[in-house]
């Protein structure tokens, strides 16, 4: 018998053609079963973990601390598009400190007049995977990610200083 | 002997799964066009927002030039700002490193002043906050740069009235 017949039929049963696009369509398939069950990114079958996280803001002036209230929305400056990164739960203030280069040659933290520190822990939706926190899917964050934040009423700079998941 | 044309409809198995397939897509896509959105609070709202900026370093004196009632324009991206209010002279004050102190520590200007300036706007209030203009937003702590009626003047955002707020 031979492989591919006159009328261009594998073994004189199938079409060529049909052939071809069972294959697109089981291709298309697979792709959609991997998007939405095996990529933890797009997956709509894997539940979102609440991340909680700390915000440490050193030598704020005054009138930035009294800006940023509890349950304010937190933003990141440059992604934006993902939505907020969690909502502020807790708010510890200090007296504020600065990193400072002096001329002796010393680098130290050094008290700001009229500044705050501020402890901010913030609790997100996320996912938490090999090591990673993906806030809203998409935002990367870990502990030392310094970062220009915002919420609808302030805007400040930020590191992380401590992130996990709540059981 | 004339031939009869007849039309039939033949259709293989895999036609068949293609045909299906292609009908389950649309009527997916037509589902999607064609359900309600969620319901869903407003996502933005116009309001009236009152903020207060405050102009640094200005010549000694030269406060006498911001009156209530400008209109002060955001000078890199041409955003109305708003109106103002009031306004109130201060010693000119920036921070800067005390080495035999060890510590920042606010410093006086002489020769200068600093200007707080109330200034009433219209808004578009989104899940981000507060939109003046077309993009200009307005956050405590972020610096603006003002054209005002004959002046130039920077300086941060010191305080934005939150709804209820005296």
């Amino acid at each position: 018998m031979k492989l591919v017949d006159n009328n261009g039929r594998l073994f004189g049963k199938l079409s060529v053609i049909d052939v071809v696009v069972i294959l697109v369509v089981a291709a298309m398939g697979a792709a959609l079963y991997v998007k939405n069950n095996t990529l933890v990114h797009t997956s709509t079958s894997i539940q979102l973990d609440t991340i909680t996280y700390q915000v440490q803001v050193n030598g704020v002036p005054q009138y930035v601390a009294d800006a940023i209230r509890r349950e304010d929305p937190l933003y990141e400056q440059d992604r934006s598009t993902g939505g907020s990164l969690g909502k502020i739960v807790s708010i510890e203030t200090a007296p504020g400190t600065k990193i400072a280069e002096l001329t002796d040659g010393s680098v130290e933290l050094v008290p700001v007049e009229d500044g705050v520190n501020l402890l901010l822990t913030v609790e997100g939706k996320g996912i938490h995977k090999n090591g990673r926190y993906l806030l809203n899917r998409i935002y990367d964050l870990g502990v030392n990610a310094a970062r220009t934040f915002y919420t609808p009423y302030a805007q400040f700079q930020g590191t992380v200083s401590a992130i996990e998941p709540v059981d | 002997m004339e031939k009869k044309s007849t039309f039939r409809l033949r259709l293989n198995l895999f036609d068949g799964i293609v045909l299906v397939l292609a009908l389950a897509a649309a009527a997916f896509l037509l589902w999607r066009m064609a359900k309600p959105a969620p319901a869903e609070g407003p996502v933005s709202s116009a309001s009236t927002v009152r903020y207060t900026v405050r102009f640094q370093r200005w010549i000694e004196g030269s406060d006498h030039m911001v009156n209530p009632g400008d209109q002060l324009v955001d000078n890199i991206k041409n955003n109305e700002l708003g109106q103002v209010v009031s306004k109130q002279v201060l010693p000119a004050v920036s921070q800067q490193l005390d080495n035999q102190g060890r510590r920042y520590v606010l410093a006086t200007a002489d020769g200068f002043e600093d200007v707080l300036v109330t200034v009433e706007a219209p808004c578009v209030l989104n899940d981000d906050g507060f939109v003046l203009g077309s993009n200009f937003a307005l956050r405590v702590g972020a610096m603006a740069y003002i054209r005002g009626e004959g002046y130039m003047a920077s300086g941060p955002i010191i305080s934005i009235e939150r709804e209820g707020q005296a």
